[in-house]
């Protein structure tokens, strides 16, 4: 697995990862912007117009056709956040030519329509469609409608709200209802434009693919826009803990409670000692393992999951779990007891060295998916820690239980959530 | 030692499995990857559709509550020396898990070093029942709140609706997590037949992939399998009318927009393995061609704005065989009557045979990446237990003919086999 890296045009980054044990490589482009209320939405709703017609396939169908033809490989979208950044990703998986039953270059003519999309789009008085920017619109505004309906994710992403909130990373990657319903054709060619002269962009291709070839390609493709100043990215680490715990109720007419509770760990991902974070994560709430696992599901019944999660960009921890209503007070004590168990230093040996063993065995397997290859070194070139997985292993190894019991104390109690019933009331 | 008893099979696209039946009756499958990562599943042919079966020879069926496949797989992981099975596992560094379906119950682990370890321990608690009214009374709590979790679920709701209105009393319908007034009645009396029933060995598979080897694997089985009588198993399952029992059905949830859910129900499902494959081979290219994402259906509801998040999929298995269509729309009723007048259309005019060959071209590309997943051994297994040669499956996507998949449309669609789930928003 060898990783190599290099700018093509300035903010342009071309990272590319040799393994031939796949019978599919990928290629994606991660646009990489800063998180704001303003463009949030807008931002969200580029890839999806871009995906509706460009010159040479002018609608949707013709697009996808064209997709198909190409042993199905598929372009798809997607836009997530990731500290105060919004990525917006679109992303290839390319059968390797050696199985095309017609000896056809699928890398060459996935790259031809890949450059078609994002380069050449369907216009109407110099901006986008109107029409499709309407329709990519309303489909937009029904998607962040539609994030109530999981009420785990949902609970979930109140949490971040409530805990983040005056923050940039309070904001949906997909934007608000608002926002979105008030982009206009012109506006998102802007948007367009400025995105692409300015985000930073990191290209990955990984598998078996000509990467001298898609250097030339990329770089070429690239040249069509003038870049200009990268954007300034970067994210405020969140340090410290209001002074009181903000509580919030949310009520909604369902029948299992939806607990939240976020923590700021003030540890970042970017630090040399984050590795000592994610064991304690681990040993706390992450896996079958864990104290929150092992206390609050196994010896006390009250729940289907419990777990936590930590966030290296803002620095935070979440512990999630599905309760009765009438047990939130015996849930959330449990939760937050073992926390302080680890803050005091109630901890064995065994658990450590079983929540070290699972995260070297996840980290052992990042080398076999071209997915999971290309988001281990984009983590890397986002956090600037580049580290192959074996130097993260060893970096697990070292974690003491000292250290752990240490950090712990950093944790501290911010956000107190609760998704209830329409009856209940504030304990 | 060599065992002269392991086949080997291979591709022309560069893969290969070993089987061999293990003397206890396993099937025992191994698929060699240059992955860091193993997998490895130990299924029974056993799920939520099981609930009234006898062995061979017995005078009456049992008739066992809802649920009590998926409460077993909960109970399995409890041991008689009171070591939790996930922290045997977590010793060596593997992720361990297990799930119930309607036809199958699965324990699965993956794990990039100790193969052979993380193998003996899958095969040990698996093999090694231990239900006590404590233990099984401890459990109703857990799964009570999995059972919630899913109520709240409106995707869990609506697919269960379908099959309440497609199927009149096939055990399909069943939930496979039970409900909450099903599992109460579960004991461990019960746990323990149902467990002595179906996980005989010769009712189960175990399948690897990875860096595994065969002669590995059965010794693993050799020194860790009990033995125990192969016994035959009579199951029932009650008998379905071509026709669906309901035309539609409704729930109210918090939800945004409504969300519909129309199936296709399909009762010609054949005993003979290698028939299943190719019919379940042309329905895949004829749902893709009628309702995928390049099918002029899923084109116009996208284009109009008539529906987000359009899906459409089939399952063509053992025990049941349907079509679906998702989505969320403001208007369910619109989106049905475009299915009919759409399935009209395609009668009338004919499927197109550049369509066909674009579209078998690329069931053929995706069923290739599929080996790229180093959790292999799970469709493997899906289509051993089948009766599918998985290997097999690629040439019989490549066999299908434009013919056959208009004889299969011409079968597969009449409105007396259609109904739709859907679920729309509480009023506020």
């Amino acid at each position: 697995m060898a990783f190599e890296r290099k700018e093509l045009l300035r903010g342009v980054f071309l990272n590319t990862v040799r393994e031939t044990k796949f019978k599919a490589s990928m290629i994606s482009l991660r646009f990489v912007v800063p998180l704001t209320k303003e463009t949030a939405a807008a931002n969200a709703l580029l890839f999806p117009v871009l995906l509706r017609g460009c010159e040479r396939y002018p609608d949707i169908g013709s697009i996808r056709r064209e997709e198909e033809s190409i042993y199905d490989t598929g372009i798809s979208d997607s836009v997530y956040k990731r500290g105060d950044n919004q990525i917006l990703e679109v992303r290839m998986n390319l059968l390797d030519n050696q199985y095309a039953i017609d000896g056809m270059d699928i890398a060459g003519e996935a790259t031809t329509l890949l450059e078609e999309v994002l380069f050449h789009p369907v216009t109407e008085d110099g901006v986008f469609r109107r029409d499709y920017v309407e329709s990519e619109k309303k489909m937009l505004v029904d998607d962040i409608r539609a994030q109530v309906n999981d009420k785990r994710r949902y609970a979930a992403m109140r949490l971040v709200e409530e805990m983040f909130e005056g923050d940039p990373f309070s904001v949906s990657e997909l934007g608000t209802v608002e926002d979105a319903s008030a982009v206009s054709p012109a506006a998102l060619w802007t948007r367009y434009q400025e995105v692409f002269s300015r985000a930073r962009i990191e290209i990955f291709a990984v598998g078996n693919l000509n990467f001298e070839a898609l250097a030339s390609r990329f770089a070429q493709m690239f040249s069509a826009v003038s870049r200009g100043e990268p954007y300034a990215l970067r994210t405020s680490v969140m340090r410290s803990a209001r002074g009181t715990v903000k509580t919030v109720y949310e009520h909604q007419n369902i029948t299992q409670g939806k607990l939240v509770l976020g923590f700021f760990t003030g540890h970042s991902a970017s630090d040399g000692d984050y590795p000592v974070m994610q064991v304690l994560n681990t040993v706390y709430g992450a896996g079958v393992t864990s104290k929150l696992f092992l206390n609050v599901r196994e010896k006390l019944s009250l729940c289907y999951y419990c777990s936590s999660a930590e966030n290296g960009q803002k620095g935070y921890m979440t512990v999630s779990s599905g309760i009765e209503f009438a047990n939130e007070k015996k849930a959330a004590d449990e939760i937050l007891l073992q926390l302080d168990n680890i803050k005091n230093g109630v901890l064995t040996e065994e658990e450590i060295s079983d929540a070290k063993l699972a995260l070297i065995d996840s980290v052992s397997r990042v080398e076999d998916s071209t997915g999971s290859i290309l988001n281990w070194y984009f983590s890397c070139v986002m956090d600037g820690t580049l580290l192959t997985p074996e130097e993260k292993i060893e970096r697990f190894r070292s974690v003491t239980a000292d250290e752990i019991v240490r950090m712990a104390r950093d944790i501290q109690l911010d956000t107190y959530y609760f998704l209830c019933g329409k009856e209940e009331k504030a304990k | 030692m060599n065992r002269p008893d392991i086949i080997e099979k291979t591709t022309d696209f560069g893969e290969k499995y070993y089987y061999a039946r293990h003397k206890s009756g396993l099937d025992v499958y191994v698929i060699p990857k240059d992955f860091k990562t193993s997998f490895a599943m130990f299924s029974t042919k056993y799920g939520a559709i099981d609930n009234c079966f006898k062995l061979a020879g017995e005078e009456d069926f049992h008739e066992v509550p809802d649920g009590i496949a998926h409460y077993l797989e909960h109970k399995m992981f409890e041991n008689e020396d009171g070591v939790d099975t996930f922290s045997r596992f977590a010793k060596y560094g593997a992720n361990a898990n297990a799930f119930t379906s309607g036809t199958m119950t699965s324990y699965l682990f993956s794990c990039t070093e100790h193969l052979r370890e993380n193998l003996e321990i899958l095969l040990d608690y698996v093999s090694k029942p231990y239900f006590t009214p404590e233990n099984v009374e401890k459990e109703r709590g857990i799964i009570g709140q999995e059972i919630r979790m899913y109520e709240d679920n409106p995707g869990s709701a609506i697919y269960y609706n379908l099959l309440e209105a497609l199927y009149e009393k096939h055990q399909t319908r069943i939930n496979v997590a039970g409900t909450i007034e099903s599992i109460a009645k579960i004991t461990p009396e019960l746990l323990y037949d149902c467990y002595y029933t179906f996980y005989n060995f010769s009712n189960m598979t175990l399948c690897v992939s990875g860096r595994a080897d065969m002669e590995m694997v059965l010794d693993v089985a050799d020194r860790i399998l009990p033995k125990r009588e192969q016994k035959a198993i009579v199951r029932h399952y009650y008998e379905e009318k071509p026709e669906v029992c309901r035309k539609r059905i409704e729930a109210k949830f918090e939800v945004a927009r409504p969300m519909f859910l129309i199936g296709v129900k399909d009762i010609d499902i054949s005993p003979d393995g290698d028939a299943r494959m190719k019919k379940k081979a042309q329905m895949g290219i004829l749902v893709d061609m009628l309702f995928g994402s390049t099918s002029p259906f899923a084109i116009d509801v996208y284009e109009s704005g008539l529906v987000n998040g359009f899906d459409a999929g089939f399952d063509h298995g053992r025990s049941s065989s349907m079509v679906y269509l998702e989505g969320e729309t403001d208007d369910p009723e619109a989106v049905y009557a475009k299915f009919l007048s759409y399935l009209e259309e395609n009668r009338k005019n004919g499927l197109s045979r550049e369509d066909f060959e674009r579209i078998q071209r690329a069931s053929y590309a995706s069923y290739l990446k599929m080996f790229d997943s180093t959790k292999l051994a799970q469709p493997f297994t899906y289509m051993i237990h089948d009766d599918c040669d998985p290997f097999d499956y690629g040439n019989a996507i490549r066999a299908v003919t434009f013919e056959e998949i208009s004889a299969l449309f011409d079968r597969l669609f009449h409105e007396n086999y259609y109904a739709m789930s859907v679920v729309r928003p509480i009023e506020k």
